[in-house]
């Protein structure tokens, strides 16, 4: 797909070649095209082209910002901007133009990177599989075999004690047995300590465990008696205050009601005695643009309309010239969010149409 | 302003027929449709630039459900207005 620029000049050739004329004539055309363009943006606010789409101009309403340098706050003055919106054929053909091959190829290049990395995961696991499956086997092996060659050698060196100290004297083989038998008895006294260090873990474990549910009981004894006096009135209070409870909801019943009683907005009066400002109607203007030029919200024509009843008779038949008092209007008021404003605007907005 | 209005404002104001300002305007969106539609951006002297721009896939959620869904990438024609044309417009 080719991203070129399209410049004036091979515009005004290619316009020239699709109609058939001289370059010239369709340079002007396309002038005169701009040109009308900007003049209908002006009166009309907003430009159809058939084809294409059109172009609008959105007011965008001022609003306070503030200096970072010297925190002095100043308003941005509202302005008109220049919006583009395409026609829904030319949309959806120019959504179609998703570049199809750079997706694939990012797809492509992503995915077998995972694939490898699973596979040698996969070959990993078998191999660690592998190893568990013999390693039981041959740790038991070794160890055996370390049993088994322990006591062995232990023998052995003391029968090679033995064979070398029975020579000299017999009465050493009385000495050489009584040492044995001490070994025997050292090793026994070294393997009781790691057997007898199970059943004292256990010990401690029960005494520890004897001892929080003491800490536990103590303390709930001890909250207990802290907190007598209002346990008893609690107590006291559940037998007694049920029927004072329905009392007090029968109380807390009237002041809901005349809070439903400030909340309608559709019942209050609206009185306009606050105004931002005037406002002179131009070629083609509306009260919903005028009212989207000041609150930011279109719907919100009704209540300029209700300000100016004595010059408007008919809202969608506002003249040229006329000048408009443009109402303060509270928050209660702006935000349309709140579906009983919502449902006002809409009544009266047909109430007053209606006429 | 619709297209009609436009047609007969350019006919009026370069002394062309009818008939001639339409075929040439026809002629100008066709030439704007398929260099829009091949990638290619259109300069507009004084007016601006229509582009086709790739917007990325984003996620949306919606505000009652909370529900989370990906809204697809896709391509979208964009306006870029000029510096002149905004200042002309900016307050009137």
């Amino acid at each position: 797909m080719a991203n070129d620029k399209l410049t004036w000049v091979e515009l005004r050739k290619a316009v020239a070649q699709t109609a058939n004329t001289s370059e010239q004539e369709a340079g002007q055309f396309l002038i005169a095209l701009l040109d009308a363009i900007v003049k209908g943006l002006k009166d009309d606010q907003q430009v159809k082209i058939k084809g294409i789409g059109t172009f609008a101009l959105k007011a965008v309403a001022p609003r306070k910002s503030v200096n970072i340098a010297t925190g002095e706050i100043f308003t941005i003055e509202g302005y008109n901007k220049l919006t583009f919106n395409a026609e829904s054929m030319l949309k959806e053909s120019v959504e179609k133009r998703i570049e199809q091959p750079k997706t694939e190829e990012i797809i492509a290049d992503i995915n077998p990177d995972p694939m490898r990395k699973l596979g040698e995961q996969a070959d990993e696991i078998v191999d660690i599989l592998a190893d568990l499956g013999q390693a039981p086997s041959t740790s038991d092996n070794t160890n055996r075999k370390i049993e088994n060659v322990e006591p062995t050698a232990v023998v052995e060196e003391n029968k090679n004690e033995a064979t070398e100290l029975t020579t000299p004297d017999q009465n050493g083989t009385n000495a050489i047995k009584d040492s044995i038998e001490k070994e025997k008895q050292k090793v026994v006294v070294a393997e009781e300590p790691t057997n007898s260090n199970t059943p004292h873990a256990c010990k401690c474990k029960k005494w520890v465990c004897w001892m929080i549910w003491i800490v536990i009981l103590l303390s709930i004894i001890g909250t207990g008696i802290y907190f007598r006096n209002t346990l008893i009135q609690w107590w006291h209070c559940m037998q007694d205050c049920q029927p004072i409870e329905e009392n007090i909801e029968g109380i807390v019943d009237v002041p809901e009601v005349i809070d439903s009683e400030i909340i309608p907005l559709t019942n209050r009066p609206r009185e306009y005695v606050n105004f931002v400002g005037i406002e002179r109607v131009g070629k083609n203007s509306r009260l919903a643009w005028i009212a989207y030029k000041h609150y930011a919200q279109k719907d919100l024509w009704v209540f300029i309309y209700e300000a100016n009843r004595d010059i408007i008779k008919h809202p969608a038949h506002v003249i040229e010239g006329q000048y408009i008092r443009i109402p303060e209007l509270s928050e209660e008021y702006r935000n349309l969010y709140n579906p009983e404003l919502r449902q006002l605007v809409d009544s009266l907005a047909i109430e007053y149409l209606k006429k | 302003m619709k297209t009609k209005e436009l047609i007969q404002h350019i006919a009026t104001s370069t002394s062309m027929t009818k008939t001639h300002a339409e075929e040439l305007l026809n002629a100008t969106v066709a030439v704007l449709q398929k260099n829009l539609l091949n990638g290619n951006s259109v300069q507009l002297q004084n007016f601006g630039t229509l582009e086709m721009k790739r917007k990325s896939a984003r996620v949306v959620v919606h505000p009652q459900t909370k529900e989370r869904t990906i809204v697809p990438e896709k391509m979208q024609l964009t306006f870029k207005p000029n510096q002149t044309i905004k200042e002309q417009l900016k307050n009137i």
